[in-house]
């Protein structure tokens, strides 16, 4: 009677789902065997994901500063999600294991993308008096503040001009990505094709590789990325895109009546995220016109607009506005756009006057679903990028069946911890492979 | 008019009344007999819903020997207050039938209804509504419970829900360390 242990386990595993965050879910798992047992069922972590998918990001990595070399340069951070009461311990999201291990440099090197719990740095080198153009690269997932070097990418400079990327991509493996199962991409236009340059790690390391792609898909100008797919347009109405799990191609098609927005010359296309978790494009057209493209919700590929917003009237009441920025008159007036999170951009308008060539830069924040509108520092406008890392726990449900089967564990119901399979296999992993790169030693050239 | 209206209403109440009463009579494992609109607990119970459809309640008080007398009042309690809130339609459709309809937040009243239990009394509760199979009352109960989890410590879950620690200390050592995010270092 009035007992928690009459409770049936059917109704537990309600309750369970209701805590929304993982955090909560591993310390009821942490209480006894019989909740353990619940709560490490493949069959309710991959419902629990589901319905709590946005819990799972546990929050996101900036770049900071890194325009403003200064003395008060900042390093990249960690700034968590905080719901109340706190769920996670922000300073485990610390990337002190960098720095002290001097992996990277927070000057010359940045974040350039994030997918699942994993951060790819990398920093690019010119040489002088040589044609040469070489990339160095990290992977690390910062909760385990374990890393693994990625042999540089060393090529002729005439590469970086068109590259778009690297880009984090899962692993070949099932699973989710980990940091033994990822790839990075580079795309270029080389000999008149768009190619991939892939790179997948293996047990000693890991090796660059050539990605060959349909030839009929052209990856003109990198739009931006979603959780699920990076998206170039191609030209003309022709977007392409590429899954982020499977490295596959698809197409799809800008609306017809409104070429003159991106044949323009300069006219860039932008795709953002918005926070239900689908893709949007965003088109900038003279005058401070912004407008939203989304998928239809019923399936298909061709792109419809969704909203249409007057950048004139949401920056009208901000500090330092002036209503010719959005007028579309002035040639010297040049207006970008910079996404910088979900549903999230920063609007910067650039005037140079010809007395004195001077650049005057002011920008703001944009909300494109609520638009709200907050004025922010220029540079921050632009570096102030959100890398979104998501918590490497529960593992999805394919991970769990496959790490089972491959490693012979037993599923639920033996004791402990098949809540720790997935973590485990990445820590051996971790310190085996961090030492074996060091030691594969430089130049592992591509093509 | 009116009279023809007012006319046509009484009829239309001697047919129902003839045709059964407007309440069900239920009565508890300790023998306690309680009294529940017969639409509020065709409505929110699944279980009575189908004895009422299939003609199994026992005027004389329908034997629910799973549920003691403490439990039964609050589910008739609850079935009462849900009667006279007003319904709102969103609030009928919701129920999360474990697993696929997103789950509705507690409505005010409800909250309120939980909060003044016990422990024991909501623990009760909880299986009484699952028995009967009351999907709102059994999300209301769930999310309460679930509050009651979050932000604590296993140690603080443990003491507050009166659970054995079957752990030993290595594999809670093993947890905390691989797991270390989640937990604070008090």
């Amino acid at each position: 009677m009035g007992d928690i242990h009459g409770i049936p386990g059917d109704v537990l595993e309600l309750i369970f789902l209701l805590l929304a965050w993982p955090a909560h879910l591993i310390h009821a798992a942490s209480t006894c065997k019989r909740w353990h047992n619940i709560i490490a069922d493949p069959r309710f972590l991959s419902l629990f994901t589901s319905l709590n998918a946005r819990p799972l990001i546990a929050g996101s990595y900036y770049n900071g500063r890194y325009l403003q070399v200064s003395s008060e340069h900042t390093r990249p951070a960690f700034v968590a999600v905080s719901p109340s009461p706190p769920v996670i311990d922000g300073r485990r999201f610390s990337l002190d294991f960098l720095w002290s291990d001097n992996v990277v440099d927070s000057r010359s090197w940045k974040i350039v993308d994030s997918r699942g719990s994993l951060l790819l740095w990398a920093t690019e080198r010119y040489d002088h008096y040589s044609p040469k153009w070489r990339m160095d690269m990290v992977v690390c997932e910062p909760l385990s503040r374990h890393y693994k070097v990625i042999p540089p990418m060393v090529t002729c400079s005439i590469f970086c001009r068109s590259r778009s990327g690297p880009f984090l991509l899962d692993g070949n493996l099932p699973g989710g990505i980990n940091l033994s199962n990822f790839r990075v991409i580079c795309v270029a236009y080389e000999r008149h094709r768009y190619c991939g340059s892939m790179f997948t790690p293996h047990k000693l390391g890991g090796s660059w590789g050539r990605y060959t792609m349909d030839g009929q898909m052209k990856m003109r100008h990198f739009m931006g990325r979603t959780r699920g797919s990076l998206y170039w347009h191609a030209g003309g109405r022709a977007v392409t895109a590429m899954d982020r799990s499977t490295a596959e191609l698809s197409c799809s098609e800008l609306p017809e009546n409104m070429e003159h927005y991106w044949d323009k010359a300069g006219m860039e296309l932008k795709v953002t995220t918005g926070r239900d978790g689908e893709p949007r494009i965003l088109a900038m057209a003279a005058g401070g016109v912004l407008r939203v493209l989304a998928l239809p919700r019923s399936g298909g590929d061709q792109w419809e607009l969704e909203r249409t917003i007057q950048l004139s009237a949401v920056a009208a009441g901000l500090p330092g506005y002036l209503p010719s920025y959005f007028s579309g008159r002035e040639e010297s007036e040049e207006v970008w756009i910079n996404v910088t999170d979900a549903a999230m951009v920063t609007v910067s308008v650039s005037t140079s006057t010809f007395r004195d060539f001077n650049l005057e830069s002011w920008a703001f924040r944009l909300d494109l679903e609520t638009l709200h509108a907050e004025l922010v520092d220029i540079d921050d406008g632009v570096s102030d990028v959100a890398f979104p890392c998501e918590l490497p726990w529960p593992p999805s449900a394919t991970a769990g069946h496959a790490m089972d089967t491959a490693h012979g564990r037993p599923g639920r119901g033996c004791g402990l911890p098949w809540l720790l399979v997935v973590v485990h296999d990445l820590a051996t992993f971790g310190q085996g492979v961090a030492a074996a790169i060091h030691g594969l030693g430089e130049l592992t050239t591509f093509a | 008019m009116e009279v023809d209206k007012g006319k046509g209403e009484a009829e239309e109440t001697r047919k129902v009344a003839e045709a059964d009463r407007d309440t069900v009579t239920l009565k508890s494992s300790d023998g306690k007999l309680f009294e529940v609109s017969k639409e509020a607990a065709a409505r929110l119970s699944t279980v009575l819903a189908g004895m009422i459809a299939g003609g199994s309640i026992d005027d004389n008080g329908t034997d629910l020997k799973q549920i003691g007398s403490e439990a039964l009042e609050n589910v008739v309690d609850y079935c009462n207050k849900h009667a006279n809130s007003i319904p709102s339609a969103a609030l009928i459709s919701s129920s999360i039938s474990f697993n696929t309809a997103p789950f509705k937040e507690p409505e005010e009243w409800e909250r309120k209804f939980v909060d003044r239990l016990s422990h024991d009394a909501l623990f009760d509760l909880v299986e009484a509504a699952n028995f009967l199979g009351m999907e709102r009352l059994l999300d209301v109960t769930c999310h309460k419970i679930s509050e009651m989890m979050k932000g604590k410590s296993p140690d603080q879950i443990r003491e507050v829900f009166n659970i054995k620690n079957d752990y030993t200390k290595e594999e809670l050592e093993e947890i905390r360390q691989e797991l270390a995010w989640a937990f604070y270092d008090d």
